[in-house]
This record gives structure tokens, sequence and C-alpha cells, in this order.
């Protein structure tokens, strides 16, 4: 039981940082400009297409910097081009020109890679087993997928509020109009934020394309659990999504690792006849995958602003 | 559809290499040009004096499951052309009309409709059971409103117990082995594994998962009593990302084997978590994890590891190798269907040995047919219209050629298991026409 426990909590942080490292970019984008980024899955995915291709090519640390950086410009490019004619007509508009181009972006990756997976593995340097747990392995990749994780936390954190720039970016959301009288380039602005917010999911496709898989439903099988994250987390908290992809990432593992049901959970044996039998003896198992949603929908009744947000949504 | 890239040549050359044949196919996939690509060009000469038998391909050719189901209609048209060209058919060619279903039962027999309405008599589907059973039930239906327009239904994939034993019928054949079957493959091989004593199984949320759980169940319990379950779990359909704590559970439940129908991600992220924690001394027998994408989402991981059950693979030492060789050289992707050669080569036999195309006059000679196919011989039960077949069990081996696409790994064959040993009882009751002849009578459930 105790070294159950024990999986419970590393395997948890393990999940759930990587789920922190999805949903980074979606938070960053969502906070400093206020757009629902419908695309940061496909940027995810392209990510990892890159990260594959560049790693084919020459190795591993070369693609964990080119490949970001390729999403980074592409992304900009998309919001000063195209993205930044839409921002006077609210939401509606920028919910809808993403959504446009998630697709877009999935068949231009289906057009150059093909339809089926790649295979993206793990750089050999860093794919050997560093610590076990009941005869559990992790390799060392995972420990630096978190690291990654953790350092992309602490620099934006600083970025936003300790720099000059990160500033700007935060009064540039809130008064736009007059950050623009005082002399900075708002659509600059704009495009720098959009910009970094999609090498993140890029650095996001390259840490995490190998760990999960490289395919071409893989955005549209992560795009919602990263949604889920930020909202419960709170729209536009980088501490929030934090914290909510823990506790999705522990909440999981409690529930799959340990063999209970919803009865045996508050000590309750069932009779054949009792009513809801079949979805109070259901193991917890069964259910931890769907948990997440649950807990969103439990979140936006009764606290819609997320467990650290600042907006009301 | 898949791309060898960091396979058998240098990666940038491969690269250019096949940049120009990805965009031809891949705008195939975005269902721009699917017909298209099936063109009847393809087909094959069509001699002015042949007859041509239209054959409707209904199958998702879109979305998430195109992939297999493209895969699916250029194995075909690729069978076709070959029977086309051998001449074999005398008389008449074989036409492959393909029709996207997106793997939904109502879009299926909008597509039934359709082909019944070009004239079409001869229906192939094998992506999703719940398909194959409306298509039967409608086949069923049409063939007693319009007599003389009766429809012949032929299953190459789906695989519920159901279609051959409750639901089974004249004009509905079964060319996969079906769940029980496949299980019976395995369980043969697992009795004779003396190190295996704990089996864990691990399924999706849904029948298919529900019927290889109680399939494995059943079966191991009377090959091997002294064989504990030691897990049954399921997870909800491609909901899971991170199978760790499952690889937790098996790790400390202390099984040898796990048996799963898994297929997709739920398949791949099973495999690569198994990897990743390094698990040891434990087998993965699965249903799909050969299906083609798989392999390469897999990786190393899966070497040495995962096993599937399969009418065929690259390793078995037949003249179907050089057909599998043939189709990648011509289509640059791997060969998966073994269930494609002998079911057109059968349907092309029962043709000329009816010396008709009228649908019942085939089904009757499809009826109880032994064919004798490069991977052994397969019959065709008369009891249920099911195809027996030899079965392979494979692992999944670092270094074996011929590579799949993007992996230097290879299926190596374990073990055969002979068609005999899957001739498993079955509860259909065969309506057929009155006082009409039974050409073939190879095997029925009470033997030869």
């Amino acid at each position: 039981m105790l070294h159950s426990l024990v999986f419970v909590l590393v395997n948890g942080l393990v999940y759930g940082l990587l789920l922190f490292l999805l949903s980074s970019g979606l938070t960053l984008i969502f906070s400093m400009m206020g757009v629902l980024n419908f695309a940061q899955a496909s940027f995810y995915m392209l990510g990892a297409y890159l990260g594959y291709q560049i790693m084919a090519w020459t190795d591993y640390w070369v693609a964990l910097f080119v490949a970001p950086v390729a999403v980074g410009l592409l992304g900009a490019a998309v919001e000063r081009y195209v993205l930044s004619k839409t921002h006077h007509r609210g939401q509606v508009a920028e919910l809808l020109l993403t959504f446009g181009l998630s697709y877009l972006i999935v068949e231009g990756v289906k057009l150059v890679w093909g339809v089926n997976a790649v295979n993206y593995g793990m750089p050999p340097s860093l794919n050997f087993p560093i610590f076990a747990i009941n005869g559990v392995s992790y390799p060392a990749y995972n420990v630096f997928m978190m690291v990654v994780s953790v350092a992309i936390f602490a620099l934006l954190y600083v970025l936003l509020t300790k720099t000059r720039i990160g500033i700007i970016i935060q009064a540039a959301l809130s008064d736009r109009d007059m950050v623009g009288m005082l002399g900075h380039n708002i659509p600059r602005i704009f495009a720098l934020v959009f910009g970094i917010g999609c090498a993140l999911a890029g650095v996001a496709g390259v840490v995490g394309g190998n760990i999960l898989v490289t395919e071409p439903s893989m955005a549209l099988s992560l795009g919602p659990i990263i949604f889920v994250v930020v909202v419960i987390g709170g729209m536009g908290s980088f501490g929030g999504a934090l914290v909510a992809s823990l506790l999705i990432g522990l909440l999981q593992n409690y529930m799959t690792t340990l063999n209970v049901s919803l009865a045996g959970l508050v000590g309750v044996s069932l009779g054949s006849h009792a009513p809801f039998r079949e979805l109070l003896n259901q193991p917890l198992s069964q259910l931890a995958a769907i948990m997440p949603y649950f807990l969103m929908i439990l979140i936006l009744a009764f606290r819609p602003k997320g467990l650290m947000g600042k907006v009301e949504s | 559809m898949s791309f060898r890239l960091a396979g058998r040549r240098s990666a940038a050359a491969n690269n250019l290499y096949s940049l120009v044949g990805r965009i031809r196919k891949s705008a195939s996939v975005a269902g721009l040009a699917a017909a298209a690509l099936l063109s009847p060009l393809a087909m094959g000469p069509a001699h002015a004096a042949t007859k041509v038998i239209k054959i409707a391909y209904i199958d998702p050719l879109s979305g998430p499951f195109g992939p297999v189901g493209i895969l699916g209609a250029q194995g075909y048209e690729f069978m076709f052309n070959k029977i086309n060209h051998s001449g074999e058919l005398k008389g008449y060619t074989f036409k492959l009309v393909p029709f996207d279903d997106k793997v939904n039962p109502a879009t299926a027999l909008v597509d039934a409709e359709k082909a019944s309405d070009e004239g079409i008599r001869y229906l192939l589907q094998g992506n999703g059971s719940n398909v194959a059973f409306a298509l039967v039930n409608w086949v069923k239906k049409h063939n007693r409103n319009h007599p003389k327009d009766k429809m012949l239904y032929l299953n190459y994939a789906a695989i519920d117990p159901g279609l051959s034993n409750s639901d089974c019928g004249l004009y509905h054949f079964n060319f996969d082995a079906n769940v029980n079957m496949k299980m019976a493959a395995l369980v043969s091989y697992i009795k004779t594994q003396k190190n295996i004593h704990k089996v864990f199984l691990i399924n999706m949320d849904y029948s298919f998962g529900h019927s290889v759980a109680e399939a494995a169940k059943e079966m191991l319990k009377r090959a091997r009593p002294d064989i504990k379950i030691v897990g049954d779990v399921f997870t909800p359909i491609g909901q899971t990302k991170d199978y760790t704590p499952f690889i937790y559970k098996i790790k400390q439940s202390g099984a040898q084997a796990v048996i799963t129908g898994n297929w997709g991600a739920d398949m791949s992220l099973l495999a690569k978590a198994a990897g990743q924690a390094n698990l040891q001394g434990v087998r993965f027998f699965t249903f799909y994890a050969g299906i083609p994408g798989t392999p390469e989402a897999i990786g190393d991981a899966g070497a040495g590891r995962v096993m599937q059950i399969t009418p065929w693979a690259a390793t078995v030492n037949s003249s179907e190798t050089k057909l599998a060789d043939e189709f990648e050289a011509k289509y640059h992707k791997d060969w998966y269907y073994g269930s494609q050669v002998y079911l057109t080569e059968m349907l092309a036999k029962a043709v000329k040995e009816a010396g008709t195309d009228d649908p019942t006059e085939v089904a009757l000679h499809l009826e109880g047919m032994h064919y004798d196919s490069p991977v052994g011989d397969v019959y065709i039960r008369a009891d249920n219209n099911a195809a027996v077949m030899p079965m392979y069990l494979s692992i999944l081996e670092k270094g074996v050629k011929p590579y799949l696409s993007g992996t230097d790994m290879q299926w190596k064959v374990v073990k055969r298991i002979p068609a005999i040993n899957l001739m498993l009882p079955t509860s259909c009751q065969m309506e057929r026409p009155k006082g009409a002849k039974l050409y073939n009578a190879y095997y029925n459930n009470t033997g030869k």
C-alpha cells in the first residue's frame, strides 16, 4: 500500500509535469492576449514532427532548439499577418480562425509526413533507466522532461513579472490603446507573445512527442485535455495550470493504481439489487480517464474562474 | 501509408525520394482523390468481351480510420488487377467501387443503397463490427424485398463472433478469424508455455474489448485451469495518455503474459509505456499491434515483447511474401491483410465454378469451398459461412528482414496454428434455399 502511494506520487508528478508542458503555451497566449488558440495542439503536433525530422537529419539537441524556433516563427507570422486582423472583431472570429488553422496544419503535416505514425524515439544519450519504483523504471529522459517543464514555468514567471518586456505585455492586455500611445508597437508585442506561445507548443512537441505517439491524430487526441487543464487551473494563470496539471496527474494515478470501486471507497458492499449497482461497483481505474472532464464541469459550475484564475469566464 | 524515413535509405535522400509520392498519396487521404486513385484505368485491361463484376468496397476512406480503409482498398485493387491480368476469370473482370462509410453504420447503409442502385451485387467491408451487423441486416432485408437482385456481402475483417453465429446467413461470408478463433489460436500457444502462470487482461471498454476478455477467461480456464487471471481491466477508447499505472499493476500482479485487443493509440501507448518502464519477462499477446502505423509508433519498445496473431506475416515462407514485395514496390506500404489474397482467389474460383456472376449461385459455390492458399489450406465452413485458415503467432524482433517501414523490425513467426484447431462450435442456423445443392462440403462442425 505504501509502495503504491509512492508510485502514485512519483508517476503523478511525472505525468502532471508533462501535462503542464503541453498546456503552458495555451495558457500564455490566453492570459496575455485573451485569444483562445484552438490551433495550439496542432502547433504541438508540428513541433513533434519537426523534432522527429530534424533528429533524423542531425541529432536530438539540434531538434530541441531548431524545431521550437521554427514553430514560434510560424506562429508569429500567423499572428502578424492573419490573426491580428481579427482581434477587433472579438473572440468568436479569433476562435474560428484558429479552428480553421488547426485543420490546415494537420492536413499539411499529413501531406509531408504521411498519414501513419512516425518512429520518433528518445535520444540514445538519455534512454537508460535512471530510477525504479517497485520494478517500474523511469528513463532519464523523463527526468529531463520534468526539468524542461519546471524551467519553462520559472522562465515564464520571471519574464512576465520581473522584466520590463513582461510588464509591457501585461499592460498591453489590459490597456492596449494607452500602451500604444506610449510608443510601444502593439502588433509586434502581440506577434511576440503568440510566437512564444507557439514555440512552447513546439518544445512540448519535441519533448513529449516521443513519450507519447507522434501521429496525425495526436492533435485531435490531445486538444481536449490541454483545454481542460487551462479551464481547471483558471484561464490565464500559470500557477493554476501547474496546480491543475499536477492535480489531474495525481488523481488519475491514484484512481488507476488502487483497486477500489466507488462503493468500496466509502466502505459499502452492495447487494445484487442495490440501485446504481453497476455504476457504484465500477472500478475507479475505469473512470480515471474521464475524471478530468468531470472535474472541469464541477469547476465551471461552482468556480467558473478556475482554481487560480483572474478572469471570470 | 507510411514512408521509410529512417529506414533503409539515408534520411535525406529518402526525404526527397518520397516527397512526391507523399503528396500524391496524402491527397487521396484528404478524400480529394480517393475515387480517382482507385480509377478504373488502374484495374488492368478489361477485354472488350468480358463482363465486369463490380464490387462495392464500403470502408472508411477519410478521417482517423481513413489510412486503414485506403490500405484495404489498395490491397483489393492490387489483387483484382492480378486476377484480371491472369485471365483466370474467363469472361469476367473484377472492378472495385470504393465508398467512404467513415466507419458509421448509417453511412454504410446509404452506401449499400447507392451501390444497389448502380447495379452492384457484391459488398466488401471490414472495419467495424457495428457496421458489419448493420450490413448483415440490410442485406437480409434487401434480399427478401428484391429476390431478383440479391446482394452478397463479403466481410474481410469485422470479427465479432456474433457475425458467424447468431447473425449468420447464406448471403454473408466472413473471411477473417473471429475473436474466439483468434483467442483459441493464442490460447493453444499459451497452453504450451510452462512459464506462464499468471495472465493480465487489458482491453478497451466497448463490446469488442469485452468479448476479448470473456473469450480469454473462458478458454484459459478450459485449457490451463492452473493459470490465474490476475487482472481484468478496461479503459475508455482513446482517452488514456499515460499507461504507466497499468504497467505498474501488471508488474505488481506478477503476470508473465498480457492479453489485449487494444488497437491504435491505445495499443501503441500501452507497449511504449512497457518499454519505458523496462518491464521484463512479460509478453504482450495482441490482436492488432501489426496494423500499419502501430509498429512505427511503438518503436523499439515493442522488440521482443509484443506478439500478434494474424492469418499471415511477412516472414511466413510462402509465395505470398512475393506478392507482398510486389505490393510494397507499387504502393510503398507494408502488406497487411493476408485475407485479401484468399478472399479474392476464392471469389474468383466460385465465379468460375458457378459460370455466372449471380450472387446466389456464387454463394452456393463459396459454401464449403476449400482453397490451397500460399499460407496453407483455407476452408469455408458450410455450417456458418466463415472461413477457417491457419493462423500465425509472431513476435516483433529487431534485425529481422524485410523491415517494416520506418523501423528496423519485423514480425518473426513463433508458431503456426493449423486451421483444424480453429473449428469452433457454432450456433448458426443456416437458411438455405429449398433443395439447393451443396456443391462443396469439406468441413462442417462434425468434421470432414
